[in-house]
């Protein structure tokens, strides 16, 4: 259980950042994964009332704020109407309905979690995260950069070009974190391929569209895998073909 | 901290420490019906409706509940009223720890969805965790309240 001195609701996005230079401090997103930890802390702060549980389009993009929870993207009609329902198929899963309506995309991405659900699929859309900070960097600079630099998520930006994305996952048990996890992009001729839980951090490839099976096998090929209890490089390595065929099967389905 | 929220309809101020919970707070208010499970939001005990949606008590600090609107299954009775007897026949009700959460959800499904299916039920209710039961009873109960409700308005008609 989390353990902490101060609880503070920044005024703005200076006051969470700078409170956030100090490593004793920390920013709670939904503040479950840190009530996991038994980890002290001096201040822990809140962003809740900076305007960050929006949804908002804008020209060639959706903008997720970093305090839209993940049961709100699961719920969007828009968002989903425009991504084929992705986000349903990928976020329904996590845990029960009670979490999903607490735990934010910010929280979410900012834990960079290899077994992320939500992160697979951000990867494969080629999403960017807007820092505080930093500026906008692509999640696949995000996901390696040096956690030792503190920053806040602000949002993160869905390009509309990613619509045609499908996800797929392996879980040994319904709500349980997933064996393997992996989400395809089509945009055009040319298809993004994201593997998590791998089990560590998601990785992503490029491919020209062609046959499912054997660009399945190619990437499976060229991905390092790990064992934990959840299962063995070599059973991730089988499954990594099947899911990433399947869900290259789905975007070169039409509609989706 | 001083805080001010509206808790089963009744607006209630009070000064708390920062670190605490909305779990630990609603039972000092004498709100018991909240349980603490497990701690670390796996298991649903601790499940009120904050604004009207069905969220972790256990992992909620103080500071952000303030304000807002909290329902706990002590102000939602008459919802969970017609269904407890279903509950009981069905054996749903064994040690009876997990059921106040079982019963806000239950509540937060059929306010959003009055006539859910079987797949809807289970997909919904898959946070909240029972160690007696083996879930199929709470299944059964809710179903039978279910038919029972659509046959009464059948025959109402």
């Amino acid at each position: 259980m989390i353990h902490y001195e101060k609880y503070v609701r920044a005024k703005s996005m200076d006051e969470a950042y700078a409170l956030v230079q100090n490593f004793d401090n920390v920013i709670l997103g939904g503040m479950l994964w840190l009530n996991t930890g038994n980890a002290h802390y001096g201040t822990v702060v809140d962003l809740c009332d900076l305007d960050l549980d929006r949804i908002k389009e804008s020209g060639d993009c959706y903008n997720i704020y970093a305090y839209v929870t993940l049961g709100r993207m699961e719920t969007d009609e828009a968002l989903n109407a425009h991504y084929s329902g992705v986000f349903k198929e990928a976020l329904s899963d996590i845990e029960g309905v009670q979490l999903r309506n607490m735990a934010t995309v910010g929280g979410t991405v900012n834990l960079r979690a290899g077994f992320s659900d939500l992160c697979v699929v951000l990867l494969a859309m080629n999403a960017q995260v807007k820092l505080y900070n930093a500026g906008i960097v692509s999640m696949e600079k995000f996901l390696t950069m040096d956690r030792s630099r503190r920053d806040v998520v602000k949002k993160i930006i869905l390009p509309k070009n990613a619509a045609n994305t499908a996800y797929q996952a392996l879980r040994n048990s319904a709500t349980d974190i997933p064996v393997l996890n992996c989400a395809v992009t089509k945009v055009k001729d040319t298809l993004r391929i994201a593997v998590g839980a791998r089990p560590g951090s998601p990785v992503v490839v490029t491919e020209q569209i062609g046959d499912a099976k054997e660009i399945a096998e190619k990437v499976a090929e060229n991905i390092t895998f790990g064992d934990n209890v959840r299962g063995s490089a070599e059973y991730r390595k089988l499954l990594c073909v099947t899911l990433v065929k399947r869900a290259i099967e789905q975007v070169m389905k039409e509609g989706k | 901290m001083d805080i001010q929220m509206v808790v089963n309809g009744s607006v209630v101020e009070s000064t708390v420490s920062d670190d605490t919970l909305l779990l630990d707070f609603l039972r000092s208010i004498g709100c018991v019906s909240v349980k603490r499970g497990c701690d670390t939001a796996s298991c649903g005990a601790c499940t009120v409706l904050m604004d009207g949606k069905p969220i972790l008590s256990c992992s909620m600090p103080i500071g952000r509940a303030n304000g807002h609107m909290i329902e706990t299954l002590e102000g939602l009775r008459d919802e969970a009223k017609p269904i407890v007897p279903y509950f009981a026949h069905e054996g749903a009700d064994q040690c009876g720890f997990c059921n106040p959460g079982y019963m806000v959800n239950i509540i937060a499904l059929l306010r959003e969805n009055p006539d859910p299916t079987d797949a809807e039920i289970a997909h919904h209710l898959v946070g909240n965790i029972c160690r007696c039961t083996g879930y199929q009873s709470h299944a059964r109960a809710l179903r039978a309240y279910l038919n029972d409700k659509k046959e009464a308005s059948h025959e109402a008609l």
